[in-house]
Formats: structure tokens, C-alpha cells, sequence
């Protein structure tokens, strides 16, 4: 009887395996893809960021004993590696280039966002390994280190980001000396060098530099803040709520996370679109796939017909049917796998390019438990999915006897 | 010491054999958190050059081998009217080349900083520096640096290498139209032109100029003339960066054997700081990035005027 039935429905198989091959590999890519952002993606951007800020809700602050004690919970964790003190302000700036080599002078005015961080202690909130070395006196790009310690040692060295170098004419390729004025009043505030330019992609004029001449720049002494990064970053929202705990109610303490908004939008654009694909995919493999059945059985009546008067139930057709489609959807999943993983280095590779020309992110790892857990739940998915329309195809068609 | 490995003759390459030892990798003092934990390293016998790769064993290889990159015409020019000149502007993957090629590879970081700070021959003791616990004096402006510790046996092989090089300049050791030449010079018959050019080809002959070796320069400069250090190591601190064979990650706490780094990575290390570095001092004290256990970083495709490398072998079981 099995024989007779199989025999029917020879060729389904075949057509089941290649059609739900093609869906899991989509959806395998599609999870990577989502898997890799969420996680590699994500944790590389906060690899030269501050995992953790602290500000005070009343506002800046003065107060030494203050900044003590928020910088004393910190020093005390042993799940921080470091953290810095800033300050951050927005003020409208005239700056003069006064550098030789630059064609005459130029003069930039608009409102800057400053962010004056303690740099005595490395790593540091300025993510530097997003920054592109201006030129030095020796004709040379910096390295990475090289411009961490010329901004740790040196006094007026500023990182500045792509909107506000935009703004500068011609384009400095080479580190330049501008004197920063106060727009209004014309006062000499400072004279800061512009050592490299931050590759974000924020349209407000930027200006990283250290605290002491952050604070003359904003002339104000207060505080606003600790940035703060933690030994690993898989802990992270549960290092927040630790240290939220040894602090006191007026301090705010939010997580890298909560900072990148922009990225965050991106990230659940992202993860919208994935669902309606995924679940688009899905639906219309697992009726395609019915329908593959559907004409089998439709081809196939008349032998059906004498099957099913010889006395085989609805019950064996359906679990026959069943059967086939299950395993046909696991040779499908066993296929996708295969050519996933042929195709893994160079999907990887091509995602990480098209992200690296944006930002030097690290090449993450794709996190296999949560790749598994995914891939299993899409199979049981698109499993229930067949079994339902079977079953519908079932009621319908087996009336016409 | 071991085969000469340079295909130059004005810039000949030697392997200097390094006993293993145990002994604590990083620094509890560096400007960079990533030198730390210093944790035990057992490190086994390596060889390694005892010159960063000149620029005229580069430019033999990169032709033979086809390659292009945007630092080949300077070092090609390079090759022709300063071949010793170490190789720099090289990506990781160029430097690592050229090693294989040559028999060897880029020396792991464990191994690189065991070269530059562990006096091997004698007391198994690190140091802070490859010139021992004193930064060596740079060219021109001796106040800055103090006094260079060395073991004895450090000062004699100095102190030899002094005879050596006086001997070759003896009148004995000139031939007759050298020492004619310089008879005249002292007799005031050579104008200033003409002493140099003598000079430079005095300069040429010998591969070497006339700045001491045990000085750090500010400049980039032949690679026998770059610092002699512990070991007999020349230029482990300045002239250029150096390429190592691991990707950064962070240090374990725990003690490691003979470790290479983790099997993937997005940054490649380099060693030792450059001569570009000589002069960014804190407030009367040292240059900060002349340290031996810093660690710097870039992509593996990346490339810099002031980064070359050094290779290393395994050495024969």
C-alpha cells in the first residue's frame, strides 16, 4: 500500500527538496545577515566608543566630591577598564587657520559640538580608530597610537569629524594650527591643531579634545559626565544595572546602546524588514510547495480515487504525504547548509566591505547558538506551515472521489 | 650568529640565534592599558634578523614577485641611492611574503619583545629598553637621555666592536689612494664638496655613515646604523615600526607558551616606534612611544613610510 502511494508521488520529493533548499538558504543568509549586525556589527562600532555614560540629571556639576564619587563606583568595578570624565557643549565658534601651507586664511563659523574628555587614561571616548590621521610634519599619516599619544601629551590637538573639516576650504589634508575665537565678542579663546578627522556620519560639526581646553573653549569648568568602558561587552547591560545600583538617584547611567540611536532606527528598519521577508518566504515555499502535492494529487486522481474506494483512509494519505514532505524539508534544510557554509567566506567578506567603507569595524564572528536556535525555529515554521495547507489540500480534494 | 640571508652586499642580514626562556610579557607602566596584564610567557629558540629588512632586499623581492603598491617607487629610488634604508611602506602581507620567502616568517610578538628586552646571553633579566634600563641618547642632543646600562660582557663586545671600527678606518687598513686622499683633507687641500663626496664614498664602501650606532636618531637612517641593543639587535627602538605575526587581541592573564596570536583578527601589531616618534616627550622625560612593550596596531593592508619589519626563523631542531 505504502509502495502504491510513494509511487504516486514519486517525483514530489525532488521538487520539495529544491524548493525548500532554496527558501532555508535565503533564510540563512537573511538570519547571518541579521545575526552579524545585531552582534559582531554592533560590538565592533563600541570597540573605540564609551560602553557607558553617567551624567548627573541636574546637569553639569563642579563639585569635586562629586566627581569623586561617581569616578570612585567606577574605579572600584572590576568590570570596567576604563573611564574618563567630560564635558560636552555647544557654542558657536569663528576659527582662523594660521597653519603655513594653507592658502591664505580661512575663516569657519558655526556652532561645534565639544567634547572634552579626560585623556590621561587609554582607551579613552575619542574612537580614534575611526579617525583618519591628517599629515604630519614628517609628510606621514599617524597610526593609530601615535595619534592617542599626541593627543594625550600634546595641549591644543583636537579631532574634529567629517561635517566640520567639509566646511573648511581647500581641504586640509595636512595637520593645520586654527586659532578658535569667540564668535561674538572676537576673543581668542584658544589655539587648537587638527590632527585627524573622525569618519562618523553625523552632520553636525564635531570637535573632540581634551578636557582642560575643552573647558577653556566652552569657558566653563563643570563637568558633565563619565564615560566608561567595560572589560566585556556581553555583560554590558548587566554591568549598567550594577553600577546604577551603587549610585545615587541623580545620576542617569545609560549604555552604548541607548546612545546609538541612529544605528538603533537602522537596526530595527532592519529587523522589520527582515521579518516581512523571512516570513514572505515562508508562506509562499510552503505553498508552492502544497501545490507541487496539489498537482500530483490533481494528475494523480483517478488512482487515488480507486485507492481510496479499495479503503485506504484520509489519516494514511495525509501521514503518507506527511512523511514526505518532512523529509523533503530536511534534505531541503541539509542542502542550504551545505551551500551556506561553501558560500560563507565570500557572503562574510562582502557584507564586511561594504560596512568597512563606511567604518573600520572588526570582521565579527557569526555567534553559531543563536544561527542554530534561529534555523530551527524557521524549520519548524515552514514544517507547521506544509503539514496546515496538507491537511487543507486533504479536506478539499479528497470529497471529489 | 647564522647565514647571511640579504640579497644586498651593501646590506648584509644576519640571523642572530636567541635561546628561549621564560618571562613576562607587557608592561605594567605603559601609556597603553593593552600592555597589560604582563603575564609569563615561555618563548622557545627563534632566530632573527639582527637588521630591519633594507629597502634594496625589498625592492630584489617585490620585482621578482611582480608586486605593486603605492610605496614602490620611493623604494626603488631608495634602493638605487640609499639601499640600506629599511623597507618600509609595506603592507602586512608584503612583509610576511618576504620572510617566507627568504625561509623564515614575521617573529611573533612574544618573540619580538623577548628580542628587545630580554638580555639573553647573560642575566635572563629584562629590560626596560633594548639599551637596557636607560633610554638610549639621541643623535645631537645627548643631555636628554642619561647614561645606557650594559652587562660587561655587553660593554666588552661594545668596547671590541670600537677597536673593530677603528682598526678599519686605520691608516693600515686604507689603501694608498684612500689614505692619500685623506692626507690631503687634513692638509686642507679637499674643499668642502669634495671631503664630503670622499666621505660619502667612504659611506658607500662600507654600507654604514658616520653617526654612532648606539644613538637613536631622528631621522631615518641605514639599518646598521640604526641602535645596537641587547642581543646584538639593531633599531629594536625607533627608526621604523616593526610588522610582528599576530593579530591584536587582548593579553590573557594567564601564562602562555611560545603563543602566536589568535587565529583571526582585524588589526595586525607593530613593534618598537619610529624616528618620527623621537621627539613627542612628556615634560623632561622620555619618548613615550619609544617603548618596547607598546603595542600599535593597523589592518594588515594598511601601510605607513615609517613601518617596516624584521624577519625571523624557527630555529633548527
Amino acid at each position: 500500500m505504502y509502495s502504491v502511494l510513494f509511487k504516486l508521488f514519486h517525483r514530489t520529493p525532488i521538487f520539495q527538496v529544491l524548493l525548500s533548499g532554496i527558501s532555508f538558504l535565503v533564510l540563512m543568509v537573511l538570519i547571518a545577515i541579521r545575526l552579524l549586525y545585531s552582534y559582531g556589527i554592533s560590538a565592533s562600532f563600541s570597540n573605540s566608543t564609551p560602553h557607558l555614560t553617567a551624567e548627573w540629571i541636574a546637569g553639569e556639576t563642579s563639585d569635586y566630591s562629586k566627581q569623586s564619587a561617581l569616578q570612585s563606583v567606577f574605579s572600584n568595578s572590576q568590570e570596567i577598564e576604563s573611564y574618563s570624565l567630560f564635558t560636552r557643549g555647544t557654542r558657536p565658534l569663528l576659527i582662523e587657520a594660521l597653519g603655513v601651507g594653507m592658502v591664505g586664511t580661512y575663516r569657519f563659523e558655526a556652532p561645534v559640538e565639544i567634547t572634552g574628555i579626560d585623556l590621561s587614561r587609554h582607551p579613552f571616548a575619542i574612537p580614534i580608530d575611526q579617525a583618519t590621521s591628517l599629515i604630519n610634519e614628517h609628510e606621514n599619516a599617524m597610526t593609530e597610537r601615535e595619534l592617542a599619544a599626541q593627543l594625550m601629551i600634546g595641549r591644543n590637538e583636537v579631532v574634529v569629524n567629517r561635517a566640520m573639516i567639509n566646511l573648511f576650504a581647500p581641504s586640509p589634508g595636512k595637520i593645520n594650527r586654527f586659532l578658535v575665537q569667540d564668535i561674538e565678542s572676537g576673543t581668542s579663546l584658544s589655539e587648537i591643531r587638527i590632527v585627524a578627522v573622525l569618519n562618523d556620519m553625523i552632520d553636525t560639526p564635531r570637535m573632540f579634545l581634551s578636557l582642560p581646553l575643552a573647558q577653556i573653549i566652552l569657558e566653563k569648568q563643570a563637568i558633565q559626565g563619565l564615560h566608561a568602558r567595560v572589560k566585556n561587552f556581553d555583560r554590558l547591560q548587566i554591568v549598567r544595572d550594577s553600577i546604577s545600583k551603587l549610585l545615587d538617584s541623580g545620576v542617569r547611567v545609560s549604555s552604548w546602546v541607548d546612545g546609538q540611536n541612529r544605528q538603533q532606527k537602522l537596526f530595527r528598519v532592519f529587523d522589520s524588514i527582515f521579518w516581512i521577508i523571512a516570513v514572505a518566504i515562508l508562506t509562499l515555499s510552503a505553498i508552492t510547495g502544497m501545490l507541487g502535492i496539489y498537482r500530483a494529487f490533481m494528475t494523480k486522481r483517478n488512482s487515488i480515487a480507486i485507492l481510496l474506494l479499495l479503503g485506504v483512509s484520509k489519516r494514511t494519505f495525509y501521514w503518507m504525504l506527511a512523511s514526505i514532505t518532512e523529509i523533503s524539508l530536511l534534505g531541503g534544510a541539509g542542502l542550504a547548509a551545505l551551500l551556506f557554509m561553501s558560500g560563507y567566506d565570500t557572503l562574510n567578506e562582502q557584507l564586511l566591505l561594504s560596512v568597512q567603507a563606511m567604518s573600520p569595524v572588526e570582521s565579527p564572528e557569526l555567534p553559531l547558538l543563536p544561527f542554530f536556535y534561529w534555523n530551527g525555529g524557521m524549520f519548524i515554521l515552514y514544517s507547521v506551515l506544509s503539514l496546515i495547507f496538507l491537511k487543507v489540500i486533504l479536506n478539499t480534494r479528497i470529497s471529489l472521489k | 650568529m647564522s647565514a647571511i640571508v640579504s640579497a644586498s652586499e651593501k646590506c648584509p642580514v644576519e640571523q642572530i640565534l636567541l635561546q628561549g626562556g621564560r618571562f613576562e610579557l607587557g608592561s605594567r607602566t605603559s601609556l597603553f592599558q593593552d600592555s597589560r596584564p604582563v603575564h609569563e610567557v615561555q618563548i622557545e629558540d627563534f632566530r632573527i634578523a639582527n637588521f630591519e629588512t633594507s629597502a634594496a632586499d625589498f625592492v630584489v623581492f617585490a620585482k621578482a614577485q611582480k608586486m605593486d603598491f603605492p610605496f614602490l617607487s620611493v623604494l626603488e629610488r631608495e634602493s638605487r641611492e640609499q639601499p640600506c634604508r629599511p623597507a618600509r611602506g609595506v603592507n602586512w602581507f608584503g612583509a610576511q611574503s618576504f620572510c617566507q620567502a627568504k625561509g623564515g616568517r614575521l617573529p611573533t610578538e612574544a618573540e619580538w619583545e623577548y628580542a628587545a628586552t630580554m638580555d639573553v646571553s647573560g642575566q635572563q633579566q629584562k629590560f626596560r629598553w633594548p639599551s637596557g634600563n636607560k633610554l638610549p641618547p639621541i643623535f645631537g642632543e645627548n643631555e636628554i637621555s642619561g647614561e645606557m646600562e650594559f652587562s660587561e660582557e655587553e660593554e666588552d663586545e661594545l668596547l671590541e666592536e670600537e677597536d673593530e671600527s677603528e682598526e678599519e678606518f686605520s691608516e693600515e687598513n686604507l689603501d694608498d689612494a684612500e689614505l692619500e686622499k685623506l692626507i690631503a683633507s687634513d692638509e686642507g687641500d679637499l674643499d668642502d664638496d669634495a671631503l664630503e663626496k670622499l666621505l660619502a664614498e667612504v659611506d658607500e664602501e662600507t654600507g654604514t655613515k658616520e653617526e654612532p650606532s648606539e644613538y637613536l636618531h631622528r631621522e631615518l637612517v641605514n639599518v646598521q646604523k640604526t641602535f645596537r641593543g641587547l642581543n646584538g639587535l639593531h633599531g629594536m627602538l625607533g627608526n621604523v615600526w616593526e610588522w610582528v605575526g599576530d593579530w591584536y587581541s587582548f593579553y590573557p592573564k594567564a601564562s602562555q607558551t611560545h603563543p602566536v596570536g589568535p587565529e583571526k583578527g582585524f588589526w595586525k601589531i607593530f613593534r618598537g616606534g619610529s624616528y618620527q616618534n623621537v621627539d613627542l616627550q612628556y615634560e623632561n622625560s622620555e619618548a613615550v612611544l619609544l617603548d618596547p612593550t607598546l603595542r600599535n596596531r593597523a589592518k594588515p593592508e594598511e601601510a605607513f613610510a615609517h613601518l617596516g619589519f624584521r624577519c625571523a626563523w624557527n630555529a633548527p631542531p
